[in-house]
């Protein structure tokens, strides 16, 4: 019997602890997130602006490149396109962003920076795509400074707090 | 018996000074003092049935009716 | 060995209060109210058997069982307000405290009027 209460109340502990742990992860999954949207938004401007690629070649090449969550989105997107015969991105991206948002944990102003980057892309000539664009990065750049600073100021928080809540259980229990 | 009641109530005490500090830290007062608030009704709630022990017990030792 | 018992709980409990005092002082308020009861409720029945001394020698010598429980009650009274003050005390409150005393000593008084008034018909009683 007390051993059982034992195995119990350290059972608590470690789930208390490993939920404060993944609360905290969020943050950083977040920058991560973000920083993979500003990497793909930047070889998307060369590749359209530079080389200029058509944009579902472009959009698969880059796929090929970034990391695992952002290039099934990828591959996601460029499959509708293929698809898709009105030549409107907007739509795809924005039913792409959902899968995004669930993946990376962004916030409803990083979500509006990937919308709009399907807004600006194979709409207007050159010029103004570049704008664009160097405006999306710009933004992104702010996010991504922003989610910095969450990160710094609450992972460690959640972490340290669900130790302590279950270490106070655990007490109280005992 | 209840000695180690002590024990737990310093416990109790010492994670919620502990949780004060890191959730003042991060800057959620709020969250501190109801943290704060919390740990002593929880320790309130066992002291008040300790004390009411202890007043029935003199109440019978003294002839106290 | 109860002296050990409660010697040895009165000096940690004394180190957990201080450790407590500078960050939390009110769980310090409330650890040492349970460091009072418990000590207490470890005493007790020693002082059950003090009692019922008192009381059959009180009943051989023929003293009035009213008087004798009069007694008692007041040295129960007179721990339970010690007990309470100092608490207060102890928590910085000392208008409370006081307070607490002068309510404690009305009732003893209150409880010590027969007393008094068998005094003084006794008084009376012995002057021509």
């Amino acid at each position: 019997m007390l051993l059982l209460k034992i195995l119990m109340l350290i059972n608590i502990f470690f789930i208390c602890t490993i939920l404060g742990l993944s609360f905290g992860n969020r943050y950083s999954k977040r920058l991560n997130g973000l920083s993979d949207l500003q990497e793909v938004t930047r070889l998307l401007q060369t590749d359209l602006l530079v080389f200029l690629t058509p944009i579902p070649i472009a959009i698969e090449s880059i796929a090929e490149k970034t990391s695992k969550g952002m290039s099934e989105i990828l591959h996601f997107i460029s499959e509708k396109i293929e698809k898709d015969e009105s030549g409107d991105l907007y739509p795809i991206f924005n039913e792409a962003s959902d899968i995004l948002k669930e993946k990376f944990n962004l916030e409803l102003e990083d979500i509006e920076a990937f919308k709009s980057l399907g807004k600006v892309i194979g709409r207007t000539n050159r010029e103004d795509q570049s704008l664009q664009l160097n405006y999306i990065l710009d933004s992104l750049q702010e996010l991504i400074h922003e989610a910095k600073e969450e990160k710094t100021k609450y992972e460690k928080m959640y972490g340290s707090l669900g130790i302590i809540l279950g270490l106070g259980i655990v007490i109280i229990l005992a | 018996m209840d000695v180690d009641l002590i024990f737990k109530i310093a416990g109790i005490g010492m994670v919620a000074a502990i949780l004060h500090m890191v959730l003042e830290k991060s800057g959620k007062q709020e969250y501190a003092y109801l943290t704060t608030l919390v740990g002593v009704i929880i320790v309130l709630g066992v002291v008040i049935n300790l004390v009411s022990q202890l007043f029935s017990d003199i109440k019978v030792l003294f002839r106290l009716y | 060995m109860e002296i050990m018992q409660i010697v040895g709980l009165g000096i940690i409990a004394t180190i957990l209060i201080v450790i407590l005092k500078e960050s939390r002082p009110e769980f310090a308020v409330l650890l040492s109210i349970v460091t009072g009861v418990i000590i207490f409720l470890l005493i007790v029945p020693q002082l059950v058997y003090v009692v019922d001394t008192i009381s059959s020698l009180s009943s051989r010598a023929n003293v009035d069982i009213s008087y004798f429980n009069t007694i008692v009650k007041i040295i129960g009274m007179a721990y339970l307000v010690e007990f309470a003050s100092q608490i207060s005390r102890d928590a910085g409150q000392d208008s409370i405290a006081m307070k607490i005393e002068l309510g404690g000593k009305v009732l003893i008084m209150v409880l010590a009027i027969p007393i008094l008034l068998a005094l003084m018909d006794l008084i009376i009683k012995i002057l021509p």
